[in-house]
């Protein structure tokens, strides 16, 4: 059975969808069958990094929740986006969009859905790719898709800025994760300034929250400037962004 | 919870119903959300409980219409069971309706 990995943070803003994505990758990158599901329903937007254009999504996860398609139904291969800027990538990415009609995300916000058929939806997802990691990309802060993805994860990523608002939400998260048991819970750094103090904001979040920082990845204008066209360690290898999430890979994976 | 537990028997738990109980069920519903099923045996062996107890905290869980058991006495599995999960309840139908039908 593969392994479920929610990537949260309390506030929007983070770079939490972009993270969701290069993690994906560089887990494809090693050879593993990834799978990805935009649970952020009331503002998706992880398709736009793989390129996949709302226009050719025949089903997404809202149509699921509908019962309209199987959930594999809803699953898209976007590994072409590896081969692309590493031929030899031996791995894949399957992305599930949520659905970018603007009267589809009202219905779903108006009716609801069954959480039940989410879980088995990721279950089912997971057998039936034979997937080796499943990321769920969630919607920030704290509501019942969130809990019900931390309830059943195997790791839990939380997103944070180097901010006073990141840091209390943050705490808020990470009590919840541990009323909710999840295995393992890491944090990540993201748009943090002034790289020569990283090992010591490191040392600083850890001591405040007792989880390990899996990562500290600096603001960067290179990732502005992509503008969520692209997955940015694809075309940026050695960048320290990449390096950051690389480091953050292997306490994933479990070294 | 928002709502007294007992009142949800018929529509499953909420994620958050979850942190709203008691220690106990709640690591119990955790895990066996987790786990997909378990009989009370199981689930003694898991939290070192005897099977009795394990059976009477199942058993609160099902009255409250969080999990549902199957199977004989003898033989009976417990599995989780998530109701229906809806947002911003609270909105009138009509702006529903407009923002749906532009």
């Amino acid at each position: 059975m593969g392994k479920l990995v929610v990537v949260h943070s309390f506030r929007g803003g983070t770079g939490k969808s972009n993270i969701t994505a290069n993690l994906a990758a560089l887990l494809a990158c090693r050879g593993n069958r990834v799978g990805i599901v935009d649970t952020d329903i009331q503002s998706p937007g992880i398709h736009a990094l793989f390129s996949l254009a709302p226009d050719h999504f025949k089903f997404a996860l809202n149509d699921y929740l509908w019962k309209r398609c199987r959930i594999e139904e809803a699953a898209y291969d976007v590994s072409d986006i590896l081969r692309g800027h590493q031929p030899g990538a031996s791995g894949s990415i399957y992305l599930i969009p949520a659905s970018m009609r603007t009267g589809e995300i009202t219905r779903i916000l108006q009716e609801g859905y069954d959480v039940g058929l989410l879980n088995n939806g990721f279950q089912q997802f997971m057998e039936t790719l034979e997937l080796d990691y499943l990321l769920i990309d969630t919607h920030p802060g704290v509501n019942e898709e969130t809990l019900l993805s931390a309830a059943i994860s195997d790791v839990l990523v939380i997103i944070l800025r180097p901010d006073r608002q990141d840091y209390q939400g943050t705490a808020i998260m990470v009590e919840l994760a541990r009323q909710l048991e999840v295995p393992k819970m890491l944090l990540l750094i993201n748009k943090a300034v002034n790289q020569k103090d990283f090992a010591a904001l490191k040392q600083r979040v850890e001591s405040i929250y007792g989880v390990g920082v899996a990562g500290v990845i600096p603001l960067s204008e290179d990732v502005a400037v992509l503008g969520s066209t692209d997955v940015f360690c694809l075309l940026h290898p050695d960048h320290p962004m990449t390096l950051a999430l690389q480091s953050a890979i292997m306490e994933i994976v479990g070294k | 919870m928002g709502e007294n537990p007992s009142d949800s028997g018929s529509r499953g738990f909420r994620p958050s119903d979850m942190l709203a109980l008691p220690e106990e069920e709640r690591h119990l519903l955790q895990w066996l959300t987790r786990r997909g099923r378990a009989s009370a045996e199981e689930a003694a062996g898991q939290f070192g409980l005897d099977p009795a107890a394990a059976r009477s905290l199942l058993e609160a869980l099902a009255k409250r219409g969080f999990v549902k058991g199957e199977g004989d006495e003898s033989h009976e599995v417990y599995q989780p069971r998530p109701g229906s999960m809806r947002t911003a309840r609270t909105l009138p139908d009509g702006l529903w309706r407009k923002l749906r039908d532009p």
